[in-house]
Formats: structure tokens, sequence, C-alpha cells
């Protein structure tokens, strides 16, 4: 059997559940000693002021709640339509839908799609095309930070002189590396 | 890593027991079969298992993310009590002097018999290591923690604990000769 | 003015000024291009002057690393993704069942990539070339599309609450328009019809992801192409419903 196979199987030692049981009772019923550090001095100082100023928002909005709200939104047709609150919410929208069309997805063998004329329309003017020729300049800074966090898009490269043709991604490299 | 643990560990370090307790559920296992493979004994395993989840609750708090694993943390008291235990320990045998038998009560006790002979040789191949190299094999490969993970709980670079871990390799494979 | 540095207010502020730095930092990861080492490698299968032996070691040297540093990049998007997914709050236990299948797909990939590396260490020059093969055939043929099904997963969970706030939006003006008597307008009446169709029709799309998803994790398939499509053709509808509540909105001004 092969060394790493061996190490491998060293996995299924377990512990006795018994003991498990007890230790895990002993370990969470056992007092914490709250050690005073200056961080959690201040710690708690911004607990309780945060707590102060979170009561102090909830009295206002009990007692004066329906005052306020009525400054907010004269008039009861134009409260649903609030047009900064909807503007958001669009923009929302707009954001998820520029997430997906950067998700660019080749069908896989024998996957059959009957919605694939959709994917091929982009639902906004921005062009649905596979994620190595995106790069972070040509979106909206909010969609860029989501897309790399999602592994959408990739960043340019470090030397800024590195036309995005000939950036080396992890496929193309491992491509490389077989030749 | 255990899922959402960023959010499970932030209820704990506010201490919220029983966040704690499923940081406990998942790591209790591992950290178990470390210490185990490493003092070859299962009341003193189980013994120091216990203590390094009593030293990280009552620690939790003092515990700040900044790139390093809750894993990581976990095998650093753990190794840190292998080490005080070894210290302690009244009668500190040379290695060759240790009952076998020991090495055997892992093997048997937690492989079938088909198994427990291959188990017993790598365990007692592992318990020849010195203790470093005890480690970065258990880590690495038992464990299969990332090599960052791996750098952190044994305060090393990434580059160190590449090379601790080819020559534990090497000295392992010749153990098992 | 001084005093007002020992306010409360004042240490609240110094207070999350300190603490801005001490929570989960993480250190810029390296960026994940590797054209300065295929460029590198390049070179040292150019190399002419030394012996072969010296040269293969070397170029094996620059092949071994580079594997490495691609591996530890792949892990840390498939360790990315993992955790992005781990944040999701889902509140049907179908859907939860479909995270953590997605979860435990990313588990093994992260594992795969860890024995993989673990590998390197041993291998020869015509070895390090099947390597690279291997891991490429199993990106393409496994981790694409468990990467893909992630992603639409994760912008699906993040649809979900545009998708109630629009409801609450809907219902919020079907109230107001009776209310106020505006339904005997025929135009805002027809507007309102239009903003529930489009709505309507978003709401059923969305459906349509999740049960791709759900049947998906019950099969061990995965059909992103599928999931994707219904995805961005509940977002069209809902981007429709908003474009309708706009021209409502204009229409009451009037």
């Amino acid at each position: 059997m092969d060394l790493y196979d061996l190490l491998k199987k060293l996995q299924t030692i377990e512990p006795n559940r018994d003991y498990t049981e007890t230790s895990r009772r002993v370990v969470l019923s056992t007092p914490r000693v709250a050690k005073l550090s200056p961080f959690r001095i201040l710690f708690r100082a911004l607990e309780s002021s945060a707590a102060v100023l979170v009561a102090s928002m909830l009295v206002l909005i009990f007692f004066g709640g329906f005052s306020v709200l009525r400054i907010l939104t004269p008039g009861a047709p134009s409260k649903t339509f609030d047009p900064l609150t909807l503007r958001a919410e669009a923009e929302a929208i707009d954001i998820q839908i520029q997430l997906a069309n950067l998700n660019y997805v080749e069908p896989t063998e024998g996957e059959t799609n009957p919605l694939a004329t959709l994917l091929a329309m982009p639902t906004t003017t921005t062009s649905v095309a596979p994620p190595e020729t995106i790069t972070t300049e040509n979106i909206r800074p909010e969609v860029a930070e989501q897309a790399k966090d999602l592994g959408l898009i990739r960043d340019n490269a470090p030397d800024e002189a590195t036309p995005p043709e000939h950036l080396v991604g992890v496929d193309e490299a491992l491509d490389l590396l077989f030749e | 890593m255990l899922d959402g643990e960023h959010r499970i560990i932030k209820s704990a370090v506010r201490g919220e027991a029983s966040a704690f307790g499923l940081l406990y559920d998942h790591y209790q296992p591992k950290i178990y079969r470390f210490v185990l493979i490493k003092v070859g004994q299962r009341e003193d395993a189980e013994d120091l298992t216990h203590q390094v989840f009593i030293n990280a609750w009552q620690n939790v708090y003092n515990y700040r993310s900044l790139g390093f694993p809750f894993s990581s943390w976990l095998y650093q008291i753990a190794r840190n009590l292998v080490i005080d235990h070894y210290r302690t320990r009244k009668a500190d045998l040379p290695i060759h002097a240790i009952d076998p038998d020991s090495f055997a009560t892992v093997a048997s006790a937690h492989f079938s018999v088909e198994h427990a002979m291959d188990m017993e040789r790598v365990t007692r191949a592992i318990q020849r290591l010195k203790a470093e190299y005890q480690d970065v094999i258990l880590m690495r490969f038992v464990e299969e923690l990332s090599l960052k993970e791996t750098a952190r709980a044994l305060e090393k670079s990434e580059g160190a604990v590449k090379l601790l871990q080819h020559r534990a390799v090497k000295e392992l494979k010749t153990l098992l000769a | 003015m001084r005093t007002a540095l020992y306010t409360p207010l004042g240490v609240t502020l110094g207070i999350l000024f300190v603490f801005q730095g001490l929570f989960a930092v993480h250190a810029a990861e390296p960026s994940c291009q590797f054209q300065k080492q295929i460029e590198e490698l390049a070179i040292k299968k150019k190399l002419s002057g030394s012996d072969s032996l010296t040269r293969i070691r070397e170029e094996l040297t620059v092949r071994k690393n580079l594997l490495r540093d691609i591996i530890d990049c792949a892990t840390r998007e498939a360790e990315t993704l993992k955790e992005k997914l781990s944040m999701l709050t889902l509140y049907d236990q179908d859907t939860a069942r479909a995270q953590t299948r997605l979860a435990d797909e990313l588990s093994k990939t992260i594992s795969f990539y860890g024995r993989e590396r673990v590998r390197i260490n041993d291998v020869g020059l015509r070895a390090s070339q099947d390597t690279a093969r291997s891991i490429r055939e199993w990106r393409r043929g496994n981790y694409a599309s468990l990467a893909d099904q992630t992603v639409n997963f994760i912008i699906w969970a993040n649809n979900q609450d545009l998708m109630k706030t629009a409801e609450r939006r809907l219902a919020e003006l079907h109230g107001t328009v009776k209310t106020v008597k505006l339904s005997e307008s025929e135009d805002i009446g027809t507007l309102v019809k239009k903003a529930r169709e489009h709505l309507t029709a978003a709401l059923s799309e969305n459906e349509r992801a999740r049960k791709t998803f759900i049947d998906d994790a019950l099969r061990g398939a995965r059909n992103p192409s599928l999931s994707l499509a219904s995805i961005k053709s509940s977002l069209q509808s809902l981007a429709e419903t908003y474009q309708t509540f706009f021209d409502l909105r204009k229409l009451l001004k009037e």
C-alpha cells in the first residue's frame, strides 16, 4: 500500500463516544474567566454605547415614528414610490444581472438546454463573453468586486504593461505545462 | 474548515457556548487523532484533547483570525500540551524503551485485523520521528491541512514547512522500508 | 472643544478607528497570473552551454514550483467559493441541502488539489507534465461545471431578497391604489396589471431555478446553463417589473 494511502487510513481513528460526550459537556460548562484586557474594556464600552444608540432609535421610532414617517413620505400614493429607494432597488437588480451575464457558461456535452437562446441574449448591453477577456476596467466597481470574489473576472496583471490577451491564468498555465 | 465557520467563531468569541460546541464537534476528532498518534496512549490522548478544548474555550475571546485559521490555533495548543506532557512525565523514557504494545493499542483498537499490522507499522514509524516531522506528517497527510494552516500551526514559513515535509516523508519512508 | 474628545461619541469613534484593523484582515493574496514563470520556464528549456542533467534539473524545479503555485491558486479559488457559499442564509431545507452538496463537492476539490500538490514532490519531468494534464482535464471535466453551478447558486440566493422586496412593493401598490380609488383610471390599472404579470414571470423563473438546484442535488448532476438561464430570465422580468413601477410613479405625479 502506498505511504499516502496508509496515512490517509489513519483518518478513521476516532475518539470513544462516551468520552466525547462527557468531555464536551464538561468543556462547555466550564465557566470562562473573562480577563479584562484594555481591548475588552473598550469593546464593552462600544457594546454599551451601541446599545444606547439602538435604544434611542427605537424610542424615536415608537414615540416619534409616525410623525417622522409622514415627513419622509408625504402623500399616500407616493409613499410606495419613494424615488431614491426604488432606484436603489433597481440598481441592486442591475448588479445581479451583470453578475449573471459575467458567469458565461459553456453548455457541457450532452446537456440539453431549451433556453440556450436566452443565454445567448444578454439582458443588458453588457456583452456575454468568456471571462478571460473581461477585466475590471469595463464594469462597475461594485460589480467588479463581487465578480472578482466569485472568480468571474480576474484582476489586471500587476505589471500594467501586459495586455489582457497575454495574461496566463491557471488553465492556460496548465495547458502550457503539458506541451 | 467548518461551513459558516467565520460566523460561528464570532459567536464563540462573544461567549456563546453552543457556537463553541459546533467547533468542538468538528475539530475534536482531528485533535484527538493528532494527539493519540503522537503520544500513543489512549488515556493520555483523551486527557490532553480535553485540555486542548478547555484551554481553547477559556481563551477563545483572544482569538483573532487575521489570516490565522482556527484549526491552526487549535493544533498549536495541542502541540504545546504534548510538549508539556513529555516534559512533565516522571519516567522520561527513550523511545526504544517504551512498551511496543502501547503502539499496538492504537492500531488494534481502531482497525480491522487486516489493516492493523500496516497501521501499527506506520504509527510506530511516526512515533520514531522527531516531533516536528511528526507534526508535519500528521497535519499534511492525515488531517490534510493546507500548507498555510500547517505553517501557522507550526509557526513557520510556508517555505520552511515544504522543506520539513520533504525531509519528514523521506525519513518516514526510510523507517518503513 | 477639547472636552469633545473625551465624550462617549469621541471614544466610540476612536474605538471604531482602532477596530477596523482588527477583525479578519486578510493579507493580499498573490495574483494568479503566471506569465513570468512561463517565460522563465521557456528560458530554462532553451538553455545551452549547461549539461543536459543540470538543464533538466533546473527545468524540473521551475515546473514544480509553477505547478505548486497553480495548485495553490486553484485551491484558493475553491476555498473562496466555499466560503461565499457558507455565508448564505437559506430558509428552506431543500435548498439548504443543495447548498451542502455544493460545499461537499468543493471540499472534495480542495482535497484533490491537496493530494496532487503532495505528489508533485516526487515527480520527474514527464510525470510533472502528466500531472499538469490530469489537473487540467479534471478542471475541465469536473471543476468548471461545479464552479459555474456554485456561482449560479450564490447569485440565485442573493436574488431572493430582491424578489421579496418586489412582492412587498406590489402588495403596497395594490393597497394604495385601492385606498385612493386609483384603480378607476384605465392607464394605472393597465400598468398595475403589467407589474403583476412581470413579477409573476420573475417568481416563476426564480422557482424554476430553485427546482433545478434541488433536482441536481438529488440526482448528483449539474446543469449550470439551465439554472443560469432561469436566473437571467427571472432577473429580466424583475427589471421589467421595476420599469413598470417607475412608469407608474411618473403617471401618479402627473
